[in-house]
Parts: C-alpha cells; structure tokens; sequence
C-alpha cells in the first residue's frame, strides 16, 4: 500500500542549467512534464497547467543526492548479530523525520538511508525520494536496485568482538564472517533448490524430501553473490579495502562502494583495477583511531584515478551542506567542478545503480532539481527551490516557523536546533549493548 | 443507596408463571423495577430483567417474573448495563518480564529470551488473585480477554467471564487470538523493528517447514527421520490456517502500516490493537476488514491547557504554533473512535494497558473530548467489541439466550461517581460494593 507516488509538472525557465552531463546552458530552460524532464533547452513554452518558475539570474541543477545517510530512519543498527543481512531498512523509515526537510533546504532530493555499521553484513538499505509530507512507502524511490551494508574494522570488532566476545574480536575475523557467511549462503541455495526440486516431484512413493526452510539471511546473502544486490561498505584502512576486494573476486562479486574510504587514495589504481565504488567524506578524520590517517585530497586523488567517487554525510548536519563539501575538493585537489557536481549527484547515481533515472539533467530522466541563488559551489549560495518529480518540495520563501508534520500530543516543546552536530550515525542504536558484560 | 438495598426486600415470587423450575432444574433470578441500558442505546425505565442457570431469559418493560424467581427491587434506581467487555487486557498479567543477564550469542536467544512465546496462555500466566479482576467488575466490566505483558509475542489471549476471584472454570474460551507487538526485548535479536518484522516472516517460514516435514513424515514413517517438536512454531499454525487471528497492537500510523505490509506479505488475518492513529488509515482498513480494539489511554492534556495553569514565560510564535499542532493531535487522538465509526470501521474497547485506577478519567475524557454519546460508549464497549470477538451471538447484550452478563450500576455510567453495586456474570450475581 501507499505505493502511488506523487508527480508534477513544471517549467523552469531562464536559469543557468548545469546539466553535468551536457554542459552549462545559460538562459536554459527545464520542462518536467508529469515527474519527466520532457525538454532542456532555450525559450520553452509552459503547456496549458504548467506552472512556471522564474529562475534568472540563479543556477539549476540535479537534486543533490546523499549516498550515505540515516536520516529518516526509524532503528538503524540491528546490532545484536554480526549478520543481520535479512533486516530492511525499508521497514525503517520514518517520514516524519524533520531532518528530511533540512536536508530539501540543503538541496538533496534522494538519500541512500544505510543500515549502520555494527554489523559486519548489516541489512538491506533503502534508496528513498525525500517526498515530505508522503507516508513511508511513498518515500522509496522506485525501481532503484536493491542494495546492502557491510561494515569492516572498528565498528563490528568492538560491537561483537569487545561487546559480546564472539566473532569478529580482529580484522581478521571479520573476513572469517564474511566468507564464511558466503560458503553457508552458497551451501544453503544449492539445498533449498535441491529440497524445492524434491518436492515438486515427489509423487508419495518412496522417501519424501525433508524440507529445506526458506531462510531471508541465506536468501539474501546468496543474491548478493549473483549480483542482485549491490554492496555499500563501510571501511577506513587501506589494508581492509583490499581484503574485501580480494574476497569478492573469490566469490564474484562485482559492483560494490567502499563508503568512508579514508585511506582509499592509497588503493585507488586498484579500485580502479576492480571496478569498485568510492564514497568519502570531504574532509573529516581523526574520530576514531582506524581513521586517524586521511587526506582532504582523497576525493580528488580517486576521482583523478578514474575511480567513481562521491562525496557523503553521514550526518544530520552535513547533509545540509553537501555543495559546501564537493566544492571542498576543488579547494583542495583542485577536482573540475564538473567533477566535483558529479560527486554528489551523477557519481552517486551509479553507485546506487539509479543514474538511468536521476543524477544530471537529461530528457527522459526524473524531474528532481534544485536551484541556488549562485553557483552551488559557490560559498555564498543558498538553494531556493527544490523539487522531486516535479514537485516542490522547499522553497525558501514558504519556509514557514515549524515544518513538522507529526506531532506527538505528549511531545514537550523544545528549541529548534540541528541536533548531533557533526555527529557520526553509523552507530545509532549500538551504544546500549555496551552498558552490560555479557554474562556467559 | 446500599443501605436502601440492604432494606429491600428478597422477594420468592411463589406464582406460576410461563417459565417451570422443575423444568429448568436451576432456579430464576431477576431484577425488578430497574432502568435497562441496552446496547443499541435503547432505554427501558420500570423494566424486569431475568436470568436462569447463566441465561437470560427476559429483559424488558413487560417481562414476567418466574414463580421460583429470586427478586431484586431496585426501587426504580438502579440502572442495568450489559457487562463491558475488554477486548484485550492486562489485567492480572504479571509485569513484563526483565532479563538481567545477556546471552552471549545475542543474535540467537532462546524464544523466551527474545520475548516470543505463542506457546504460553494467558491462563497459564495471568494471577487469578488480582484485585483487579473486582475493579474492572465495579467499573462496569463482566468479560475480558486477557491477555500477558511481555514483548514480540507475549502469548495467547483467553477470554474470560469475570469474577472477583478468578478461575479456570471461569475461562469462556481459550486462546481466542495471538498476541503480537512491536516490543523488542533487552540486547538481544530482534532489538529493532525492522528485526521484528524480519523474525516473525522467519518464523512462519519454518513453522510452514516443520508442518511439511510433518505431512512427509505422517505419510512415511520408515525412510525420513520424524520431525523436530517445536510448540512455539506449532503455534502458528492456526495462524497460517487463518484459523486464528493476530491481535497486533500498535499505535502510529507508521506501525500500523508495518503491519499491513506484513499481512501482505503473509496473509494472516487481524485485529489491530490500541490504535490511537488509526484515524489516519480508515480507508485501508475498511478496505482490508480489519477490526480496531481501540484504547482510550490517551495523553494527558498539556499543562498549558489545564484551568489551573499560568503562563510563566513569553510564547514566541514558534512555540504557539507547535502548541496549536500539539493540541490538533492531542484532540485527534480522542476522536479516534468516533472517525473510525463514522469510516464503517469496525470498532471495540481494549483497555491495552490502560489502568484501572485511571479508566475512569479516561473514559470521562473520551466522553468531553472525543465526540462520542454515551449510548455510542455504550456499544463500542459491549456489542461491538463481542462482535470483533465473535461472540455476538453469545455476549455483548440484554437479549434473551446471551449470557447473563450485566452490572447493576447506582447511577447511569457516565455520572459522577457512578459505580457498579451489582455485577452478574455468567449468571452469577456478586455483590461489589462491600
């Protein structure tokens, strides 16, 4: 239920389109006909309905899309198993979330909502259309692949190695989990087919088959090593890329995203080599010790390498600014600024395999824009206007005293703040386990 | 007016009337002279009710009284109710249970450890002794299908014929429905909705596996090995069936949602359970047929609404207006009932949690705020609710064959002060108010 996603239409007309794809059109219009974009161009004609929005003298570009967020999320971390890969996120998901409309202030039209990284395979995530105001199944985007968490290094090691005395206590235990997951996921397909194979042609004479249980964990883990499921993964070192790198060529896994990525710069060739994903922070390090050793040229050193990089949040507060941190890249690493546009738009489109759709302006692609009043790199712009298929979702001069839209009649009245600033979600929801030894 | 009662005289009305003792074997016992409140809303001043071995017999203006009836006068002051029925309680559910101690392998727990325990009765674990059984009985009450506190699922609900003292004989019928909720036990698996979620289609899927490797084996005893007893997967199986329904309580729109997504998925049938949101999807719970339990536990109104309150800091535009949308869902919330109503969604009472010693305000407050008329009160908690039980037939009403259940009360029930001085339940008369 719920499923029927709104759509709207609308011409925007006179702005500078960044296309990132196509150039920059001074003077450009973008026609959205029913959530569509139909025409870019100069000088279009709004059809009979069709409002028109003034856009001269501001910049027009792809809604921004956060590969790495877990806002509007209900629980984030089933942190009581090291793989919990038959866990959704689209369960998850809480639509009333004020975050989602800050993040709409800051220009962002579609999210990644990622389970944490507690686990070493965490649940499934959710790619989601922040469409405010809609219910949680109107929030997903459509047709967008499904897509996975796995989470290496300090995180899992300290929530199940150090938190309950199991496995993974190392890093090396951590590729244990992993493969040993994967052998257990390949071992159960072949005998629930066989089981299934069975039973269809068990007649009643002779030995029946014993029922093999369709079992969501296996079944999931299975699809991802046929590539039904794409990997985001959560990693800091240099060392632990390569591992999980290693152990998806044994098994064939293809078309994943390390997600954090520090020390990625220093294996980008072989990202590039394995046709892997990258998906980092601009430049923020040093909150743990796995990730004391970055560089703010890590975007524009994997981006130079060929390697598909987007930049993320993670957060609350960044997702806020998203613009300010792709520009960060030309500060540093001098990226173009194509480039740097493409890191948080088109570049997380195909991580999340949903660029056919979203991620640069194009006829035939889905209508989620924003406009700026500068250049979106430009440290002086604020975004005016935001839309998701076509509708408008933020406009800054709408933007009323108190944009939540769920209420709870016990909730007490508190300051409007951004609350957890800087703050880190990956291990939202894990902190309890730490509270007690385990007894056994 | 118990002092009044005392005086009255017990009258053996010594005539012989259409009814035979001999016949019936178990003596009549009526109530003259008494204000009939029946479900429908209809009101019958100066009438009789009486009831024989648990069943009623007659309840109205002109219902003759048997020769070896037991006779209370009421003196034309006491009003009779049919018993309200809880749809889902807790009362006499010992307190959920809190685990200490952490398994070691968190993402495997036992399934007490993990709160799933479809195996357990509410008989097996509700205390017979509590007082509350009484108090629901003084506040109108004379059935409820009680049920445990715990967690993911709690276990299954009896329904009961109240007494002050309760026993199993007192047990109308057992395991009526399962208990389900979005409750997560401490540190271990599932500790998150979305683990819920996932552990409950897992369960159904080996409960399907087990109940197939049950048929192979009943089939052939000698060439594959007999299945593994499980109770708690054997379960659900009434469930798969849809010979038995889930009582899945939750409260947001956003759970309840969850919920629809699950029966999807599974294909179980339903009853939604508290529901204070409901209002916000009577569309799609009309369309899928699924009764509300409603509760009336609701918030307390906000200091700032309440007579007594002074204002003792500015309010700046952004607090009033989060003020206003406080109160649009706070007076929401106590509508609930009466927009499902008005949706065609089938609702009843389910206490849910709520305590006896604050039923009254709450009732009192359903009844300022929530847009409702006592006689719709009235059926919501009685008819209604026997009807999502499907024990319509049998509970719910004054009519005759249903179960004598029913409170004499000393005033209509909405009144100030307003209590039951008499409750008769399954045909047995106590006296509450001593």
């Amino acid at each position: 239920m719920g499923f029927a996603q709104p759509k709207g239409s609308v011409l925007i007309k006179d702005g500078t389109v960044l296309t990132i794809t196509n150039g920059t059109i001074e003077n450009g219009d973008v026609l959205i006909e029913d959530g569509i974009i139909t025409q870019i161009g100069e000088d279009i004609s709004a059809p009979d309905g069709v409002d028109v929005v003034d856009a001269s003298g501001k910049y027009v570009m792809p809604g921004i899309i956060d590969p790495h967020s877990h806002i509007a999320g209900v629980d984030i971390n089933e942190a009581t198993n090291p793989v919990t890969a038959e866990v959704k996120m689209g369960n998850s998901i809480n639509p009333n979330d004020i975050a989602i409309y800050r993040a709409l202030a800051g220009g962002v039209s579609a999210i990644h909502l990622l389970h944490g990284s507690a686990n070493v395979i965490g649940g499934e995530s959710e790619t989601l259309k922040l469409r405010y105001g809609q219910d949680q199944g109107q929030l997903k985007f459509k047709d967008a692949p499904r897509t996975i968490k796995f989470a290496l290094g300090e995180n899992p090691t300290r929530v199940h190695g150090q938190g309950s005395g199991i496995q993974p206590r190392t890093r090396m235990g951590v590729e244990q989990v992993i493969r040993r997951t994967f052998d257990a996921a390949l071992d159960y397909r072949r005998n629930r087919e066989a089981y299934l194979e069975a039973k269809e042609s068990y007649n009643g004479q002779g030995a029946p088959p014993k029922p093999v249980a369709k079992n969501l964990r296996m079944e999931t883990i299975a699809d991802i090593i046929e590539g039904n499921v794409l990997v985001h993964c959560h990693s800091y070192r240099a060392d632990e890329i390569l591992m999980l790198m290693r152990v998806f060529n044994d098994y064939g896994v293809k078309n994943y995203t390390f997600t954090h990525g520090n020390e990625a710069f220093k294996v980008a060739p072989e990202l590039k080599e394995n046709g892997a994903y990258a998906s980092v922070f601009s430049d923020w390090w040093a909150y743990k010790f796995e990730v004391y050793y970055s560089t703010a040229f890590n975007a524009s050193i994997l981006n130079a390498n060929g390697v598909v990089t987007s930049i993320n949040s993670d957060s609350d507060e960044l997702i806020r600014h998203l613009n300010h941190e792709a520009a960060k890249t030309i500060r540093y690493g001098n990226t173009s600024k194509n480039d740097a546009l493409k890191m948080i738009t088109l570049n997380p489109a195909i991580q999340l395999g949903i660029d056919d759709k979203v991620g640069s302006l194009e006829e035939g692609k889905q209508g989620d824009i924003s406009i700026w009043s500068e250049h979106p790199l430009s440290i002086y712009t604020i975004n005016q206007m935001t839309f998701v298929d076509g509708i408008k979702y933020f406009d800054r001069k709408e933007d009323a005293d108190d944009m939540r839209i769920d209420i709870d009649p016990k909730e007490e009245w508190e300051e409007p703040t951004i609350l957890h600033t800087g703050g880190h979600e990956c291990m939202h929801d894990t902190f309890y386990l730490f509270s007690e030894t385990a007894s056994q | 007016m118990k002092r009044i009662l005392s005086g009255m005289v017990v009258l053996i009305v010594g005539l012989a009337f259409s009814y035979s003792a001999s016949a019936q074997g178990v003596p009549a016992k009526a109530f003259k002279n008494v204000t009939l409140h029946k479900a429908n809303g209809s009101v019958v001043k100066g009438a009789v009710i009486v009831w024989r071995d648990g069943v009623i017999e007659t309840a109205g203006k002109k219902g003759d009284i048997p020769f070896d009836a037991e006779v209370w006068d009421g003196g034309d002051s006491l009003h009779v109710y049919p018993g309200f029925i809880d749809g889902n309680s807790y009362w006499g559910s010992p307190d959920q249970k809190s685990f200490e101690n952490t398994p070691k392998h968190r993402g495997d727990p036992s399934y007490e450890r993990a709160g799933i325990r479809p195996d357990r009765t509410a008989r097996q674990a509700v205390n017979m002794d509590s007082e509350n059984f009484k108090k629901a009985m003084q506040s109108g009450f004379t059935t409820a299908a009680l049920g445990i506190k715990g967690y993911m699922i709690p276990g299954q609900l009896d329904l009961f014929l109240l007494q002050p003292k309760l026993q199993i004989s007192d047990l109308y019928e057992g395991s009526v429905a399962m208990q389900m909720q979005f409750e997560r036990s401490n540190r271990v698996y599932p500790s998150t909705v979305m683990g819920i979620m996932a552990k409950l289609e897992q369960l159904m899927l080996d409960a399907k596996a087990l109940k197939e490797w049950e048929g192979y084996y009943a089939s052939n005893t000698t060439e594959i090995a007999p299945p593994k007893k499980d109770p708690v997967l054997e379960a659900f199986y009434p469930v798969m069936e849809k010979e038995q329904r889930i009582f899945f309580k939750a409260d947001s729109k956003e759970m309840i949602e969850r919920i629809f997504a699950l029966q999807d998925k599974l294909d179980f049938d339903w009853v939604l359970v508290s529901g204070m949101e409901a209002y916000k999807v009577t569309d799609e719970l009309k369309k899928r047929d699924v009764p509300v339990l409603a509760s009336i536990n609701f918030p307390e109104k906000p200091d700032w609404k309440k007579e007594d309150y002074e204002e003792k800091e500015d309010v700046s535009d952004e607090m009033q207006e989060f003020r206003d949308k406080r109160w649009e869902a706070y007076q929401k919330r106590y509508k609930n009932i009466k927009k499902l109503m008005e949706a065609d969604v089938q609702v009843g009472f389910a206490s849910a949690g709520l305590e006896i010693k604050n039923l009254g305000d709450r009732m009192k407050d359903w009844n300022e705020f929530g847009d409702i008329s006592e006689k719709e009160m009235l059926r919501v908690m009685t008819e209604n609710t026997a009807a999502i039980l499907g024990k319509s037939k049998a509970l719910g009403g004054l009519k005759t064959g249903q179960v004598a259940s029913f409170s004499i009360m000393n005033k209509p029930f909405m009144e100030k002060e307003a209590e039951a001085l008499y409750s008769v339940s399954a045909g047995e008369l106590n006296e509450l108010n001593d």
